[in-house]
């Protein structure tokens, strides 16, 4: 049975709106918003160039990679 | 609009039970009444998601956001707010006591929770708002520590809340569905100190206890 109150007061449901967060002002859609394009299956994600580890790489591509080197870097 | 703040810095005090109860006691006396809960722990919003009922309003509001909201509540027409507070957090609390016509601390009669509560009284003073102390869970037999607490608290002056208020297996057993003591034994000791505890608050900050009148049983 729900609460009894006088028929002058606000009632539950008008007082949560009084302390209901105001609502967020829309925002337009923009033309130019384009969704963001998934990568191609099989497409290489990421930008390290370096070489695959090979025989004879003293200290191997995958060191120099930890380091944020470069294949070339410290090859002169 | 009156603003009831309930604070301690000392955690499972009875805080939000306080604030649950008297937000039933007030609205079952025909008050509008509205909770705010402060607590990240959202403890009177869960309260309220039990209750599934929409008779009473609760709602999480951001400390920052007390000044807005307690005026678009007065604009609303509402008698009464209640704020709970989290532990620990004390400038949740502040925020809060800042609006208080009066801060309610529950204390467990027990030396960590007294030092705490101590705490609390400094933070409510500094801010020259009414306080007053009020003793949760006390157990049958608490005797020595009980009389303790009492005897100290008279020593410091502290405005100490005459409603003793005991241990009853009726809070958690109510509490589990969204409901008050009032609600679940009416006729109940658990219900009986509350009813008293509302009396007390209203003298207290000013109000009417209005009809008094036991809510109905769930
Ligand atoms: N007088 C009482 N008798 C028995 N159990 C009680 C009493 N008062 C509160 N409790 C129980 O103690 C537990 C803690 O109470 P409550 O959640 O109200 O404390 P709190 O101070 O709000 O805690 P928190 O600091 O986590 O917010 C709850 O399970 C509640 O049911
Ligand atoms: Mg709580």
């Amino acid at each position: 049975m729900p609460l009894p109150t006088k028929p002058s007061k606000p009632d539950a449901i008008s007082m949560m709106a009084a302390l209901k967060p105001a609502p967020l002002a829309a925002v337009p859609n923009s033309p130019t918003t384009k969704p963001i394009a998934k990568p191609k299956s099989g497409a290489r994600v990421g930008t390290c160039q370096c070489r695959p580890f090979s025989e004879g790489d003293a200290e191997g591509a995958e060191a120099r990679h930890r380091r944020g080197g470069n294949d070339t870097a410290g090859a002169a | 609009m009156k603003t009831l703040v309930i604070a301690s810095q000392k955690g499972g005090v009875a805080k939000t039970t306080t604030t649950t109860e008297m937000a039933i006691a007030a609205t079952s006396a025909g008050l509008a009444t509205a909770i705010i809960d402060t607590d990240p722990q959202a403890t009177s919003c869960f309260w309220a998601e039990a209750r599934g009922r929409n008779d009473i309003a609760v709602a999480s509001v951001f400390p920052a956001l007390l000044p807005s909201k307690l005026t678009a509540l007065e604009e609303a027409g509402c008698d009464l707010a209640i704020i709970d507070t989290p532990a620990v957090s004390k400038d949740t609390a502040s925020a809060a006591m800042r609006h208080a016509d009066l801060v309610l601390i529950p204390t467990k009669p027990a030396a960590f929770d007294l030092k705490s509560m101590l705490e609390t009284i400094e933070q409510a003073q500094s801010l020259g708002k009414p306080y007053a102390i009020m003793l949760t869970m006390c157990a049958p037999l608490h005797g020595p520590e009980l009389n303790a607490t009492l005897a100290r608290m008279a020593d410091l002056h502290h405005e100490i809340c005459p409603v003793l208020i005991h241990q009853y297996v009726a809070y958690p057993r109510a509490q589990k569905h969204g409901l008050s003591v009032q609600e679940l034994d009416p006729g109940g000791k658990a219900a009986a100190e509350m009813r008293q505890l509302y009396a007390y608050m209203c003298r207290r900050v000013g109000i009417e206890a209005g009809l008094l009148a036991a809510p109905a049983a769930a």
